[in-house]
């Protein structure tokens, strides 16, 4: 399997990723050593659609929502267990329900528990 | 069912997450709970439990070796519960702000001793690594507890950014070893694996990976900043659980896929363990801090530890297993005091523990009994499990190890001994006169598990026991 | 040229390279995140291509878990780093400084 890293092909792939990279880097530095550079402090401020800046780009913003967003992606990666199982579900038989079962109400534990914390609550 | 004492600390994190929502009050009862869930679970494994068999397909298998390792996790859990308890019921001197309840506090802990107990009995990539995570990614959460201390949650982060890459690592090698075979059934990869310049590869990764774990040099820098930003118990039961979780994974790798190339790979191995012990001893003499002291303590341990890799691996997998079973209970004792010191005074300063002695004598005497069996000396256990683990390492013919090995626990003395100085020679700082008090759960744990550690290294027959047990596990193996 | 397994792992590499590279030299903790990220998808990647060249199903298998796992660090990883941003209000590793690293 690995021994197949040492084919033909693996040559001829790698000259273009060679080449590739030497064209970008030919390119960036070109523009770089010969490109006129002009700069003022008006030209250097971020552009916001014609205002005068007023904050960092960095600068904090509310992150309530965060809470919300991690219980989302754990029942959203959750999912990705469902469908297998349930394209399989006429093989797997009783085993596979019971089990899948059992995930589920582990999962609803945890459900019931930031529900019952008010995580969902939208102060 | 074999699944049984996994099963009961499952249940268990479930009920106290529940019991935390039923009342503002249950907060007594979660520890209670917990601790009985654990030895719930002991019970079920030392008395109802076989100690070989399969079920799940032989994806789940339980032999001599898992028990004992799963014997080592419980107790270092019931231990760490029993430690955390005033931290959680806030009987600090010091008050903790901004701690989550304690129902999330045991839910995470039971979890993460869940993941261990299923690592010891994996027996495929993918449950080896499932279980190796849900080992690591709550000690991410205990690490990062105290929210409104910010030293504890930048060790968080470090301990998430250092621990993910780690096993990112570790899962690019599994997937090298499955790439080789075509399988992920450990017993399929031991018998189709051949050396190629990708199984050492494979190899190298993985040891990189869980190198961060064990805390060896080159792999250890997270480990002195995680151990002293986490919550005391947290730090505690980092240093021996996350050891062993790495030890089992090594035992996994090493002796059942990998068991025909180990021989080759000793130099290997006793570079790393050279490295590991001198480092963590060399830097270990100017620590001030007593939770940055015992990280780096803990380092060189790892590096006498991995000396049982070198050699026959029925001399190498007792010395190792009851180095380890030593080197919990030693730590923890150590740990327990520095708890209730901490806990009464707030103090974590080695030149802070002045006069200690006279303060409380009987708690002075299980610390310095604990470092004296870190550092090695006779009758106590650590002397004991050194020996069996420098003795593998000059049958293997690493007699240089063995010296260097020597010197280094020499070294060590000096440094363990510079804190039972304090507590014994120096004399009192001004005001300390008081005597402290101890709370009955802190003093009957450190009693209980200081007399076992005494009588780990006086009485023989655990060696013996561990002996015969993993005797038949490697023949088992065929190794 | 045909795309063959070797191209697959050959990417796969230099995704998990750029992906180490990503966490040991960026600066922004988020950067980071999405660097363990881009390792444990290049990863995937790996498990995906030997599953289908070998004609079996367990590569496949464990790429659920890696993703599955995968959520669960950067979840925690996330609510960590928002409790020290809640203290510092700062997102850059260089204010990780409370303890020598």
């Amino acid at each position: 399997m690995i021994e197949s890293i040492l084919d033909n092909n693996l040559i001829t792939f790698l000259i273009l990723l060679v080449s590739v990279g030497a064209l970008v880097g030919l390119f960036i530095g070109l523009s770089v050593f010969l490109g006129p550079k002009r700069t003022s402090k008006v030209k250097d401020s971020p552009f916001e659609c014609g205002w005068i800046v007023t904050t960092d780009a960095w600068r904090p913003f509310p992150i309530k929502y965060y809470l919300v967003a991690i219980l989302f992606i754990i029942f959203d990666v959750e999912v990705a267990f469902l469908y297998p199982w349930a394209v399989s579900f006429g093989n797997l038989g009783m085993a596979g329900f019971i089990s899948m079962m059992v995930f589920l109400a582990i999962l609803f534990v945890g459900l019931y528990y930031a529900i019952k914390k008010r995580v969902l609550d939208w102060r | 069912m074999l699944m049984i004492p996994e099963l009961i600390i499952l249940v268990t994190a479930l009920l106290v997450l529940m019991a935390g929502t039923m009342s503002p009050n249950s907060g007594k009862a979660l520890a209670p709970l917990s601790m009985f869930g654990i030895a719930a679970s002991f019970v079920a494994l030392v008395f109802f439990s076989p100690q070989t068999g399969e079920m799940l397909g032989g994806r789940f298998v339980m032999d001599p070796v898992a028990w004992w390792f799963k014997i080592l996790f419980l107790v270092a859990g019931i231990l760490t519960v029993a430690m955390s308890l005033d931290m959680l019921d806030g009987r600090l001197t010091k008050q903790v702000k901004g701690m989550a309840s304690g129902a999330e506090y045991y839910m995470v802990l039971l979890s993460t001793m869940a993941g261990m107990m299923y690592l010891c009995s994996a027996r495929d990539l993918i449950s080896l690594y499932v279980s190796l995570e849900l080992t690591t990614i709550p000690l991410f959460l205990l690490t990062a507890w105290v929210r409104d201390d910010v030293r504890s949650g930048e060790a968080g982060l470090k301990y998430v950014i250092i621990g993910a890459m780690a096993s990112g690592i570790m899962l690019y090698s599994l997937s090298l070893f499955y790439g080789l075979t075509g399988s992920t059934d450990l017993d399929v990869l031991r018998v189709s694996l051949t050396s190629s310049p990708a199984l050492l590869a494979a190899a190298a990764l993985l040891v990189g990976g869980i190198g961060f774990k064990l805390t060896l040099v080159p792999f250890h820098m997270w480990a002195p900043d995680v151990y002293e930003g986490a919550p005391l118990p947290i730090t505690a039961y980092l240093s021996v659980a996350s050891k062993g979780a790495g030890l089992v994974f090594l035992f996994h790798i090493f002796y059942r896929v990998l068991g025909g190339f180990l021989p080759d790979w000793g130099a290997m191995v006793a570079i790393l363990a050279t490295a590991t012990m001198t480092f963590g001893n060399v830097v270990a003499i100017w620590q001030k801090n007593i939770k940055r002291f015992m990280a780096f303590s803990a380092i060189s341990q790892a590096g006498y530890l991995i000396m049982g890799f070198l050699g026959k691996s029925a001399e190498g997998v007792p010395a190792m297993l009851f180095y380890l079973l030593v080197y919990i209970v030693s730590n923890l004792v150590v740990f327990a005091v520095i708890i209730f010191y901490a806990n009464e005074t707030g103090r974590e300063q080695i030149e802070e523990y002045k006069g200690l002695a006279r303060r409380h004598p009987m708690l002075s005497l299980a610390m310095m009994i604990g470092l004296f069996s870190l550092a090695g000396i006779p009758p106590l256990p650590g002397f004991v499990g050194k020996f069996f683990l420098f003795s593998v390492a000059s049958r293997a013919e690493f007699h240089w190890l063995v010296l260097v090995a020597a010197v280094n626990s020499t070294v060590s003395l000096y440094y363990y001994l510079r804190v039972v100085k304090e507590m014994y020679v120096d004399p009192l700082a001004e005001g300390d006169e008081k005597k402290l008090r101890v709370t009955p759960v802190l003093a009957t744990t450190i009693s209980v598990s200081a007399i076992a550690m005494v009588a780990m290294g006086v009485l023989p027959f655990f060696y013996e026991w561990i002996h015969t047990d993993t005797i038949v596990w490697l023949r088992g193996l065929g190794l | 040229m045909q795309i063959e397994l070797a191209h697959y792992l050959l990417l796969s590499a230099v995704l998990f390279g750029i992906g180490v590279m990503g966490v040991l030299t960026r600066k922004n903790l988020i950067v980071i995140m999405m660097s363990i990220e881009l390792m444990l998808n290049a990863v995937n990647l790996t498990f995906i291509a030997l599953a289908r060249y070998s004609a079996n199903i367990e590569g496949q298998v464990i790429v659920f878990f890696v993703l599955c796992i995968a959520a669960a660090e950067i979840a925690v990883g996330l609510a960590i780093l928002i409790a020290i941003w809640r203290h510092r209000g700062m997102m850059s590793i260089d204010s990780l400084k409370q303890l020598k690293w």
